[in-house]
C-alpha cells in the first residue's frame, strides 16, 4: 500500500514538474518577465540565471521522480523548489500583486482551475504539493526501493 | 558521503549548465538581449521606459504590445493596446482608423529588440500608414525592471 502511494505521488509530482519545465522552455523571456513580476529585489544577472536554470531544474527533478533515479535527493530538491515557489507566491499574495503565477495552467482540465494561477491559488497549490512531497519523503525513507 | 554530496550538487549544476547552453541556442534566449545601440539598423528610434512613461501616461504616445494575445493576457504594461505582429491587415487598418495614423506609437514585445516589435513597427508604417513609430528599449522587461 505504501509503495503504491509513493508511486502515485512520484508520478503526480514528477509529472507536474516535467510539464512545468517543458512549458517554460519555449519562452525564456516570458519566464524572466514572470520572475520580475514578483517584484522582489533581484539584480539582472541572478534573475537571468534563475530564468535559465529553473525550467531545467524542473525537468531534471520531474524525470528523476518519474524514473525513481536518486529518489531521496530528488525529493529533497523538489521540496526546496516548492518551498521557494511557496514563499514567492505567498509574498505576491500578501502584497496583492495583480500577477499570473507563471506556473502550470490547469484550466484546460476544468475552467475553475484557472484560480490556481493567481498568487493565492498558486500558494495553496504549492502548500498542498509541499505536503505531498513531505509525505513522499516519509514513504521512501521507510521503503527506499519504492 | 561524497557520493551524496555529488548527487545533491548534480541537480542545480546540471540545471544551470543545461539552461546556459539552451539559452545560447534559443532564438529568443536570454543571452541574446542586446544593447539599444546594436539595434538601430531598422531605422526605428529606441526609447527607454523612463523616457516613454510620462508621454504614455499623458496619452501623447500610444503603447502597443506586439506579442500574441495569450502573452498579452498573461501580462502586459498597463494602458497598452494589443496588436499582435501577425495580425491581419484589416486589423491594422481598423487600428489606424480607431487611433488615427498621426498618433505616435511605441511598440514593445518581450525583449530588447525582439523581431515582433520590429515586424509590427514596419507593418504599422508600410501597411497602416503610421509615421511616428518608436520601439521600447528592453521591451516589457524594461517596464518590469522599473517597478
Amino acid at each position: 500500500m505504501k509503495i503504491a502511494v509513493a508511486v502515485i505521488l512520484r508520478f503526480l509530482i514528477g509529472g507536474l514538474f516535467l510539464w512545468a519545465g517543458l512549458s517554460k522552455l519555449g519562452s525564456p523571456l516570458q519566464t524572466l518577465a514572470t520572475i520580475y513580476s514578483y517584484q522582489i529585489v533581484l539584480p539582472d544577472l541572478p534573475a537571468s540565471l534563475i530564468a535559465a536554470a529553473l525550467p531545467w531544474m524542473e525537468i531534471l527533478l520531474g524525470t528523476a521522480l518519474l524514473s525513481g533515479i536518486w529518489l531521496p535527493v530528488a525529493t529533497g530538491w523538489t521540496a526546496v523548489v516548492l518551498l521557494f515557489f511557496t514563499v514567492m507566491t505567498a509574498q505576491a499574495w500578501w502584497r496583492e500583486l495583480p500577477i499570473d503565477c507563471g506556473c502550470v495552467d490547469l484550466s484546460a482540465l476544468h475552467p475553475a482551475l484557472v484560480a490556481l494561477t493567481t498568487p493565492g491559488g498558486a500558494t495553496l497549490r504549492n502548500v498542498v504539493l509541499l505536503g505531498l512531497t513531505a509525505l513522499l519523503a516519509v514513504l521512501i525513507r521507510k521503503k527506499p526501493t519504492a | 558521503m561524497s557520493k551524496l554530496v555529488a548527487k545533491i550538487l548534480f541537480f542545480p549544476l546540471a540545471a544551470l549548465a543545461l539552461g546556459a547552453a539552451y539559452q545560447s541556442v534559443h532564438p529568443e534566449g536570454l543571452w541574446t538581449l542586446r544593447s539599444a545601440q546594436e539595434a538601430h539598423e531598422d531605422g526605428f528610434e529606441r526609447v527607454t521606459w523612463t523616457e516613454a512613461q510620462p508621454k504614455v501616461s499623458s496619452g501623447e504616445w500610444l503603447l502597443v504590445d506586439a506579442r500574441d494575445e495569450e502573452q498579452f493576457n498573461a501580462q502586459h504594461i498597463p494602458g497598452a493596446a494589443s496588436l499582435p505582429s501577425a495580425a491581419y491587415e484589416e486589423m491594422l487598418l481598423f487600428f489606424a482608423e480607431e487611433h488615427g495614423r498621426e498618433k505616435a506609437v511605441v511598440v514593445y514585445c518581450g525583449s530588447e529588440d525582439c523581431e515582433m516589435s520590429t515586424e509590427l513597427a514596419m507593418r504599422l508604417r508600410d501597411e497602416a500608414g503610421f509615421t511616428d513609430i518608436r520601439i521600447l528599449e528592453g521591451g516589457i522587461l524594461s517596464w518590469r525592471r522599473a517597478q
